[in-house]
């Protein structure tokens, strides 16, 4: 009996070990993807808040996406992206931004460049409102999915981390023995360090089915690809060509024929009758537009379920089908894989489940960002220590610069003849890059790792409160009738960051008063 | 007890070691008629296996770094060896 106890207490001493060293271990690269992740969650709205113009576009509701301009919009891209002959143009993408919001949004890949460009359109008349590039939205989104690591080995690095989340989250839990306890104790009033300890202990505890799903379904999505490469080997006996017919159907190949543009919303309707009933197309893609082999990809979802990558694939000549995937109705094991897209992006439930993802992923950035204080606060300021600082406060202080740099690439069109369309994210990236240097001249210059934490938390909430109320402010200047709720929304995520590092600066800087005091009172 | 990169990083590549084994049996011989379903069945089993191995072996207090050679290289002729018969 007094084995199997010795033996209990190894195992959670084992787990407590672990669940400390690989934190100290991977701790900032898991608070990055936490962090990025959470301001991602905006990735759509705050797009449409980096341009002056998309912000002022508000309008009435775009209808079905059956009824969709779809066909005008593809011959209107192609003359603006495709060249002279418009031959260049490869892949053509158009979607609806969220349902029921009046921009219908295009991706055009052209062969020249390989370059995707992204506009937008009134979902209503076809009509083109701007040729936009994405700026601060599209860095913290490419360090989410990337890190902007060469592809697709950033992916498959992020796979790992939400591998090593689910197992810091669930080993933190197994560790948490006192749960009973210790699952509603915050205590502000005592120790500062049991303070964190508490936060880090309550963050994990309540949002520990977010952690788990958020670190599961960002392992698949990292990482499934090339795990069903594998499996698919095994299951269809090597014959890759048999399983990719069966998971994505036999694509034509580029015939360098050339064809007229045909049409996709007759595809629309078709896949809307050939799926299960109540499909509900979302996206289209055209792929090689003008060939003789074009083939087109309706996309869609079926209602009251969890999953949006169902798709009916088409040859654009023949209007023979190619390969009809439902995720939904074939088999339990696709369903999850279907559901883990809109679970990891909160594409599900509207706004309101955007701004509940939000608050639960400031909960996850909570868990790396506490349990890294604590570990920094317990040993001297040393290079470590400063790597670990750097790693901590880089991306937070640096996305605070970006948007005030994005700020004045924003409005500076509109009140001057500069053009930032297609550039803005030079712009917007050199003033993240500056956060990055400040927070690197802080930790190698800096001898009070408190003091830092204080100095940047007050810089960032300053930086970010002062962008939502110019931006607000700016605003004013062109009339609020036309102002985008995904503007305004962006600006009240930005004020709620704002007010979140003003929390956490009053927090530190409350244990150094008292630290101060306590060093003139021994005096 | 220090930390050790080289028990984490074992701990990481023999966990998913640990998780592929038990996918592609699952890829070979889940009682399903069609090979996308045990395709998919067997991706989906990974993460959660992985985490789970990982976090157990890198909890062990004491593992022999013969042992985790020993498994490494066993797991990965095996993996290797199922894999070839497929081939």
């Amino acid at each position: 009996m007094s084995d199997q106890k010795n033996k209990q207490r190894a195992f959670f001493q084992g787990l407590m070990r672990s669940h400390k060293q690989l934190g100290a271990a991977l701790g900032i690269f898991i608070f990055v993807l936490c962090f990025s992740g959470t301001v991602s969650i905006f990735h759509g709205e705050i797009a449409i808040w980096e341009s002056a113009k998309l912000s002022n576009a508000y309008g009435p509701v775009a209808g079905r996406f059956d009824d969709a301009p779809i066909d005008k919009i593809m011959q209107r891209a192609i003359a603006d992206f495709g060249g002279e002959d418009g031959r260049d143009v490869e892949v053509f993408n158009v979607r609806q931004d969220t349902p029921g919001q009046r921009f219908l949004v295009s991706n055009t890949h052209t062969e020249s460049d390989e370059a995707w460009h992204l506009s937008y359109w009134d979902g209503s008349t076809g009509e083109l409102i701007a040729h936009q590039q994405m700026g601060i939205s599209k860095i913290v989104r490419e360090i989410h999915t990337d890190f902007y690591l060469p592809s697709p080995w950033g992916r498959y690095a992020i796979g790992v981390l939400g591998v090593i989340f689910m197992m810091m989250a669930v080993g933190g839990i197994l560790i948490h023995r006192n749960w009973r306890r210790e699952s509603d104790q915050l205590r502000f009033d005592q120790k500062d360090r049991h303070k964190w300890s508490d936060l880090h202990k309550l963050s994990g505890f309540w949002a520990l089915p977010f952690h788990i799903t958020i670190g599961f379904t960002g392992a698949l999505l990292g990482l499934l690809g090339v795990i069903l490469i594998m499996m698919a080997l095994v299951a269809y006996g090597g014959d890759q060509d048999a399983a990719i017919a069966d998971i994505f159907g036999k694509d034509p190949k580029m015939s360098h024929e050339q064809a007229p543009i045909l049409a996709m919303q007759p595809f629309v309707t078709k896949a809307r009758e050939d799926m299960q009933a109540g499909f509900n197309p979302q996206r289209v893609t055209a792929v090689y537009p003008g060939d003789k082999n074009m083939f087109v990809l309706v996309y869609g979802s079926y209602p009251e379920t969890l999953g949006i990558d169902s798709f009916a694939k088409y040859r654009a000549d023949t209007g023979e089908p190619i390969k009809f995937v439902d995720y939904i109705h074939d088999n339990v094991a696709l369903r999850v894989y279907s559901a883990s897209v809109p679970l990891h992006y909160a594409t599900f439930g509207g706004p309101m489940m955007k701004f509940i993802y939000f608050a639960l992923g400031i909960l996850s950035c909570l868990l790396p960002a506490t349990g890294l204080y604590l570990w920094l606060r317990r040993r001297p300021f040393d290079w470590q220590a400063r790597v670990v600082y750097w790693g901590l406060l880089a991306v937070p202080v640096a996305s605070a610069f970006g948007f005030a740099g994005a700020l004045f690439v924003k409005w500076l069109p509109a009140f001057t003849s500069l053009s930032f369309a297609a550039s803005s994210i030079w712009y917007s990236g050199a003033a993240f890059v500056l956060g990055l240097l400040f927070v690197a001249w802080q930790a190698w210059r800096g001898d009070n790792m408190q003091a830092g934490f204080v100095q940047s938390m007050a810089l960032s909430a300053m930086l970010l409160a002062l962008t939502a109320v110019f931006d607000i402010v700016l605003q004013a200047s062109q009339g609020f009738s036309l102002w985008a709720p995904q503007a305004w929304g962006t600006d009240v995520v930005l004020l709620s960051m704002a007010a979140l590092a003003f929390y956490l600066k009053q927090r530190l800087q409350l244990k150094s008063d008292v630290a101060d005091e306590a060093v003139v009172l021994a005096g | 007890m220090g930390f050790s990169a080289r028990a984490l990083t074992a701990a990481i590549v023999l966990g998913l070691i640990f998780a592929l084994f038990a996918a592609v049996f699952m890829a070979q011989f889940l009682p399903l008629e069609k090979p996308l379903h045990r395709t998919f069945w067997a991706g989906l089993s990974v993460p959660i296996t992985w985490a789970w191995a990982s976090l157990w072996l890198f909890s062990r207090e004491r593992f022999s770094r013969g042992a985790w050679i020993l498994l490494s290289v066993a797991c990965g002729l095996l993996l290797l060896a199922i894999g070839g018969m497929q081939l």
